[in-house]
């Protein structure tokens, strides 16, 4: 779900740390805003820019995102459900037993879309960045240190197995007769029957991989040099300017015509 | 007269947490520019001798070292592995283990990057490496599409670039198929003739490569070294008869399958099967097993064999019901499998993983034999009785308080056949057996299962080892684009 795809577009060409600096202003404007029309344009601006601006196949892309499509819309209903069963003033909607007032509606609207406008940059970020790229990002720009960064790119290696893992204990278990997920007491028991093999595998692993990066020199005192190298250019600094001039615009846009607010104290 | 390159003088090395030492008084010497050779036992410290040359021991790999690791004359016990590195390059049995980045190219530079070597010389020593091993042209594939054998190339290739004096090799064709493991084994020959490395090998049969090997070292099961010779001065048959070298196997001899005396107890009539493309469930993807029929009778030792990706892990699958057939019928003892209910099916046949530890679930060998009753209603007299027996037929007896996890590789297989044993299955499926292990393990594993056949269990392994279905299947089955290509029965050797 969350693996990088090979190929050349616009936003795989850009630094992964400016990326990151764009995403991450991002998230700090739309988690402060209660009012769900930023979060809907954020989410729909994300959603181009990986398309267009990534490359990314958009039935690649709606394929992804299908789960945490239902995931919001999950929260957006059990918080409305929940929402609506109390009694308040200024009642807009009437169902059955359940009553909203604005305040419930754009509350479940702005939080569905919230989950989803963060995950789809989240999704834009590792489908457009090269795992070694952001690695080296890390160390050459944000002067991380060398092992820490190896040491985060050999995890970043094992996450997509994990899964593997997973799936093969819960099939050696079941086959050993122990229902998985299945009653009540198994739905509590199942995760710490995977807990145990899975920590050992990755423990092993990192054990592993750690002698296989000492035996290859990593951490010497002499200076590394690098065969690939990450620089932040001109398209980058443009790419950051043009991102985040296009949101302020969009956000002050969104202030005049009374779209944005902070609180429920300025809804109301 | 040959020079020595490296020396180990009176090395004794406990692991940290350990009490007994891997080996005590070893002292031995290896061959400059020749191929070295270190044979023994499984467990009798084959691996930690490369730890202990490569600096892992003891500056990694944390315990109690004594003696001293001479390289070209000077004493390097002292000096950490980041900087021996320069002179030695460990490849170790897994590639998989060993790789740190993403694509063949990325983790050709890796070791030069850390060595600091100058970038323009990097891009000329990887493509040099590229063309030596024939992967000229794969700079930017990602490892994870490589096959087994091209792992294990990229991976002697990413310490090559590093221009060692000694290359360690630990089991290098462990897990590889029999071409693959004829690639490596060249690929290791043309180094040591061409190109003049000191290469000092672990490896569980040399016999293919005898004629490359100029000194040989052979251990005992305590790590003493019992022999310590140059093959100038030891003969072929010589190393036959003491058991150091195994020769080839001949191929078994192929009959015609003849089932007509035997009970069927697994059936399978034109059964078809393609997996859901990924996402979308009811879209099914290319056909892996293609109308595919077999029948596996009482007492059959049958390996079911074939190159990667032909349908033979999905067989199994489809055989436990893990995946619904989408054509034909599976019948057990005369029954539709789906007639079944699961935990019945499970308890009349069992299933051991290609990583054992997957399938462990508590933290004490007891404990984990006792987790197979759970479902099961006899008393605590009868479940104790099994439990005990299981222990003393896999050689178990001793370890019953200690976690499986901290077990042998070989301890942890015998472990996870008993746990399957313990309902007294009747069927037992063991998907490639002899992954991870070394020679010894599976020479004893082998001997287990056929015990068991003879006790009347019928076994079916998935298997690329030929060696192991020479030496131990009575019923070979080849499978090609997913149906049953050969189907013979066949006299070990």
């Amino acid at each position: 779900m969350f693996a990088y795809i090979e190929q050349d577009s616009y936003l795989h060409r850009r630094n992964p740390m400016i990326k990151l600096l764009v995403i991450a202003v991002l998230t700090v404007v739309v988690c402060v805003s209660y009012y769900p029309v930023l979060p809907i344009i954020t989410f729909l601006l994300a959603f181009a820019a990986t398309w267009l601006a990534g490359g990314i196949p958009l039935d690649n892309l709606l394929r992804r995102l299908l789960v945490f499509f239902v995931v919001s819309f999950l929260f957006m209903f059990s918080m409305l459900v929940l929402r609506g069963l109390n009694e308040e003033a200024n009642i807009v909607l009437n169902m059955w037993i359940f009553h909203w007032s604005e305040e419930d509606l754009i509350h479940g609207i702005s939080l569905g879309f919230r989950i989803l406008a963060l995950v789809t940059l989240s999704m834009g970020f590792v489908l457009t960045t090269r795992p070694r790229d952001l690695v080296l990002s890390l160390i050459q720009q944000c002067k991380v240190s060398v092992v820490h960064g190896y040491a985060t790119m050999a995890t970043y290696r094992f996450l997509p197995e994990l899964q593997d893992h997973v799936d093969s204990i819960h099939l050696a278990q079941e086959i050993r007769g122990i229902p998985w997920n299945k009653g009540v007491v198994s739905r509590f028991t199942s995760p710490f029957r995977v807990f145990l093999p899975l920590v050992c595998v990755a423990a092993r692993r990192g054990e592993r991989v750690a002698c296989a990066m000492e035996s290859r020199g990593l951490g010497r005192d002499n200076p590394r040099t690098y065969y690939k190298r990450t620089v932040i250019d001109k398209n980058d600094w443009v790419f950051l300017m043009v991102s985040l001039g296009i949101y302020a615009a969009i956000c002050i846009v969104l202030i005049r015509l009374g779209l944005f607010h902070y609180s429920f104290a300025a809804i109301k | 007269m040959y020079d020595n390159i490296i020396e180990l003088k009176d090395l004794k090395y406990i692991y940290e947490g350990e009490t007994l030492p891997v080996w005590e008084h070893l002292s031995c010497s290896f061959l400059k520019n020749k191929v070295n050779a270190v044979i023994g036992p499984s467990g009798c410290g084959k691996s930690s001798i490369l730890s202990a040359i490569n600096g892992l021991i003891p500056h990694v790999m944390l315990g109690n070292l004594e003696g001293q690791v001479i390289l070209d004359g000077v004493d390097v016990t002292a000096v950490p592995p980041v900087v021996r590195c320069e002179r030695t390059g460990l490849v170790m049995q897994n590639p998989d283990s060993q790789f740190c980045t993403f694509t063949v190219e990325e983790e050709l530079a890796f070791g030069m990057e850390n060595l600091g070597v100058p970038v323009e010389e990097m891009g000329t020593r990887i493509k040099e490496v590229l063309k030596y091993i024939d992967m000229e042209g794969m700079e930017e594939t990602n490892l994870n599409n490589l096959s087994g054998g091209q792992k294990q190339k990229v991976a002697i290739a990413s310490v090559l670039v590093t221009k060692p004096e000694v290359l360690l090799l630990d089991e290098p064709t462990a897990n590889l198929d029999t071409e693959n493991r004829k690639m490596i084994l060249e690929l290791i020959a043309r180094l040591a003739e061409e190109e003049g490395f000191t290469i000092i090998i672990v490896e569980h049969n040399i016999a293919d490569m005898l004629e490359h090997v100029s000194r040989m070292i052979v251990l005992d099961a305590d790590g003493n070294v019992v022999l310590e010779e140059n093959t100038e001065n030891l003969s072929r048959d010589e190393l036959a008869s003491k058991g150091i070298i195994a020769e080839h196997l001949e191929d078994y001899m192929c009959l015609d399958t003849d089932s007509k005396d035997k009970e069927p107890i697994v059936e399978l009539s034109n059964v078809s099967y393609a997996y859901p493309i990924p996402g979308r469930k009811r879209v099914k993807g290319k056909t892996i097993i293609n109308d595919l029929s077999l029948t596996i009778n009482r007492g059959d030792f049958m390996a079911i064999t074939g190159d990667n990706g032909v349908g033979k892990t999905t067989l199994m699958k489809l055989i436990f019901c893990i995946c619904k057939a989408d054509k034909g019928q599976i019948k057990l003892y005369g029954k539709d499998i789906y007639d079944y209910k699961v935990q019945d099916l499970y308890h009349q046949m069992g299933l051991v993983f290609q990583n054992p530890e997957n399938q462990f679930a508590t933290n004490s060998v007891y404990d984990e034999m006792n987790f197979s009753f759970k479902r099961v209603n006899i008393d605590e007299e009868e479940k104790n009785s099994r439990i005990e027996e299981m222990l003393q037929r896999f050689h178990l007896e001793d370890y019953k308080e200690r976690s499986p996890f901290v077990l042998s590789q070989g301890q942890k297989r015998r472990l996870s056949v008993a746990c399957m044993l313990l309902t007294q299955q009747k069927i037992l499926f063991l998907d490639e057996p002899t992954f991870g292990q070394d020679y010894e393990n599976r020479q004893e594993l082998m001997k287990d299962m056929q015990k068991l056949v003879e006790d009347g269990v019928t076994i079916v392994m998935i298997t690329h080892d030929m060696d192991l279905v020479k030496q131990y299947a009575t019923r070979v089955v080849r499978i090609e684009n997913g149906c049953v290509k050969e189907d013979s029965l066949c006299l070990p050797t």
